[in-house]
């Protein structure tokens, strides 16, 4: 819903209305609300590059602490997904309350549930920073629609404000703000990865004859298009740093866009069973398809594509790693900071973490774990989860340590840094929120 | 002297009638087109909210569910593909709120004053300038009528739980009652100069019984879904600012003319309605 020929800045229309309305009145457009906070984690992946990897904050380093526990909480993501473009976030950080994939929130500081809506099945969630409103949005795939519809309509993405609906029974399309590029960007659409202002996401072909299908940017304030860049492939994985965004499909195509523009700027064949997982600087990172392995089609391999000159930069093999003669390695959870990628790697016999140089894919550590498949990152240390929970050094793969619950419940979910506290999820049945003792 | 002076008097009373006569031509071929002009103004005002990334929902009438809806005014309104829902306007910045509001009051209270001219043109009895003080309150019933139907509506009613969303249209229908019987109160303030509740108790008067209240309960109803309808080539023009301006401009002057003009005719119909009762 892009009106096109009408080339009025925001900033204009707001500046010159408000002088007329309200002295002043442009003098906030600009600024992004909420503040941003050391806790935030706005979506799958932490940053709109999916690296998993946290620069701020300060999580427990020495034995942890648990500060609370709430509990029915279902935040678990698929594991078959892990890793990959199509995992399913467990839950977002924004301006101090945690936001489940089902639409409960809770309040970060003493793990109050404040809400449970309902409002939201298990689609993928995202938090925007936004200019026209103090609380940000959320974006979601899905939104229970009522009756109206039938049911829940996870046919497009969705601006939804913060304050969600109390209970389940309300109204969730009253807290909608937006509906992505209303309504004819086509039916199917997904969140891709979500930066301060901008929404990246996908449309797929739909069953009425569109048989193409488009990456599309929006403005998170409103939903507006502000780019769309026709795509003959299925979008599954949609990463973004600060100049570029890589998507990978169905066709076995890494494509970069220009961010701002969603010009094409190259095309780099990639194997079909390859999954785009992260983005930083310049560089994607590729793995094979755990879905692939299963199938037992392929040998997994984790590569790096320069996004600048489009080509290879390394390719690495489980083996080369570990030195493992196991015949069915899988990878786990994955990270990339500034100088290493980390990755969990399972194995039959037993599950390793390991640190690889960004540069040329090298070793730089590797350590075997007792706990896999989840994985973040911070500049001091990488955090595990499913099974316990446990924590490295980064910089030599020393384990600081390690944590179980109180009771036979067993960690499994993604696990999210939130300033100083370590959310980790129990499946269906809680989320515990960990700190420096 | 007097012989010489008298038909010079006439002469300028002559050409003073003319002109009177000549202006009040002009201002009733503008006050006639009045519901374009507002239409563009409102074009203006929908382009201007959306570059402030304000999001305005789509209501083009073959996208939206369901078909069969009735947007009640109980005044004559704009035609607009896209509209502002409370929904948008929780948690916004004062700024952005002050001028979102004040551009969306802005194309309202100009549709409403449309009304007014249209209304003033149409009466022959009426003077060489419309009644400003008449136009005044009834831009103040206007954003009366507006408050009742978005707050009553759109928070009230879209507020309930689910299970209850069938009171939608009991909502809807009691609107639709309202309005009938409200229906030639605009019309009154601006030709009797009648004040909001001096005009809505005669309309009420006037409009009362089974018969006038079917009938202008199901002239209001019919006009609600006029209004629809005719977003349809927004959605046919693929959403663009062509299709934005043909639904607006040529929406609103037809919807718009086509409400005041019923509003009028049934308000010549029912009464001599020249008596002045405040």
């Amino acid at each position: 819903m892009t009106f096109e020929g009408a080339n009025i800045s925001r900033r204009a229309v707001l500046g010159g209305a408000g002088l007329a309305m309200t002295a002043g009145a442009g003098c906030l457009a600009g600024a992004l609300s909420p503040s941003a906070r050391a806790s935030d984690w706005p979506q799958q992946g932490y940053d709109a590059g999916h690296t998993n990897y946290k620069p701020t904050g300060s999580p427990p380093l020495d034995r942890p602490r648990l500060a609370w526990q709430a509990g029915a909480v279902r935040v678990t993501a698929r594991d078959d997904d892990i890793g990959t473009g199509l995992r399913q976030p467990g839950m977002i950080v924004a301006d101090g309350t945690i936001v489940t994939k089902r639409g409960t929130a809770i309040g970060l500081d003493t793990g109050d549930i404040r809400t449970r809506s309902g409002c939201f099945q298990d689609g993928r969630i995202g938090f925007a920073r936004t200019e026209s409103y103090t609380d940000g949005i959320i974006v979601s795939s899905t939104l229970d629609a009522g009756r109206q519809f039938g049911g829940p309509d996870g046919a497009r993405l969705y601006g939804v404000r913060p304050s969600i609906p109390t209970g389940v029974g309300d109204r969730c399309e009253n807290a909608r703000r937006w509906i992505a590029g209303s309504p004819r960007d086509g039916s199917y659409q997904y969140t891709g990865t979500v930066d301060d202002g901008t929404v990246f996401g996908a449309v797929w072909p739909t069953e009425f004859g569109e048989s193409r299908g488009a990456v599309v940017a929006f403005d998170a304030d409103d939903g507006s298009r502000q780019w769309r860049t026709d795509v003959t492939l299925d979008v599954e994985s949609v990463c973004a740093d600060d100049e570029r965004l890589f998507v990978t499909g169905s066709d076995g195509d890494l494509t970069i866009f220009e961010r701002g523009s969603g010009f094409p700027k190259q095309g780099f064949a990639i194997d079909e069973t390859d999954v785009l997982v992260a983005a930083r600087e310049g560089t994607a990172y590729l793995r094979t398809s755990n879905r692939a392995i299963e199938r037992q089609e392929v040998m997994p391999t984790l590569s790096a594509v320069d996004g600048s000159a489009g080509e290879l930069s390394w390719r690495v093999t489980p083996a080369d790693l570990l030195e493992s003669d196991d015949a069915r390695p899988s990878f786990g959870g994955f990270a990339v900071g500034p100088d290493s990628v980390y990755v969990l790697i399972e194995t039959r016999g037993g599950d390793y973490c390991v640190s690889l140089s960004t540069t040329d894919g090298s070793v730089q550590w590797s350590r075997s774990v007792s706990a896999a498949p989840w994985l973040v990152a911070t500049d001091t240390s990488v955090y595990l989860s499913g099974g316990s929970v446990a924590c490295l050094d980064s910089a030599t793969g020393e384990e600081r340590w390690t944590w179980s619950p109180p009771d036979d419940y067993i960690p499994g979910g993604p696990i999210v840094i939130a300033n100083d506290r370590l959310l980790v999820p129990i499946d269906g049945r809680a989320l515990y929120a960990l700190e420096e003792r | 002297m007097t012989e010489t002076e008298t038909p010079t008097t006439d002469r300028v009373t002559d050409e003073t009638a003319a002109e009177n006569s000549l202006f009040r031509s002009i201002a009733e071929w503008a006050a006639r087109s009045a519901f374009a002009f507002a239409g563009v103004l409102a074009l203006a005002v929908i382009v201007a909210i959306r570059r402030l990334s304000v999001p305005l929902a789509e209501t083009t009438y073959q996208l939206e569910f369901p078909y069969l809806s009735f947007p009640v005014s109980l005044v004559p309104t704009w035609v607009a593909p896209v509209s502002l829902r409370p929904e948008a306007i929780w948690g916004m910045k004062p700024s952005y709120l002050v001028v979102t509001v004040g551009l969306w009051l802005l194309a309202v209270l100009t549709v409403v004053t449309a009304a007014g001219l249209f209304w003033w043109s149409l009466d022959r009895e009426s003077g060489a300038v419309p009644p400003l003080s008449s136009m005044g309150w009834l831009v103040g019933y206007g954003v009366g009528a507006v408050v009742l139907t978005v707050f009553g509506g759109d928070l009230a009613v879209d507020s309930l739980p689910a299970n209850l969303a069938g009171l939608e249209w009991a909502w809807t229908l009691v609107l639709a009652l309202i309005a009938g019987r409200l229906f030639v109160a605009p019309v009154s303030i601006v030709l009797d100069g009648r004040r909001p509740l001096d005009a809505i108790h005669w309309s009420v008067r006037s409009l009362g019984g089974l018969r006038w209240t079917v009938r202008t309960t199901g002239l209001v109803l019919v006009l609600a879904y006029a209004r629809r309808v005719v977003t349809a080539p927004f959605g046919v023009f693929g959403g663009g600012l062509v299709g934005l301006g043909a639904t607006v401009v040529v929406g609103t002057a037809l919807v718009g003319s086509v409400h005041a003009y019923a509003m009028l005719f049934v308000y010549n119909l029912v009464g001599d309605g020249r008596t002045v009762d405040s």
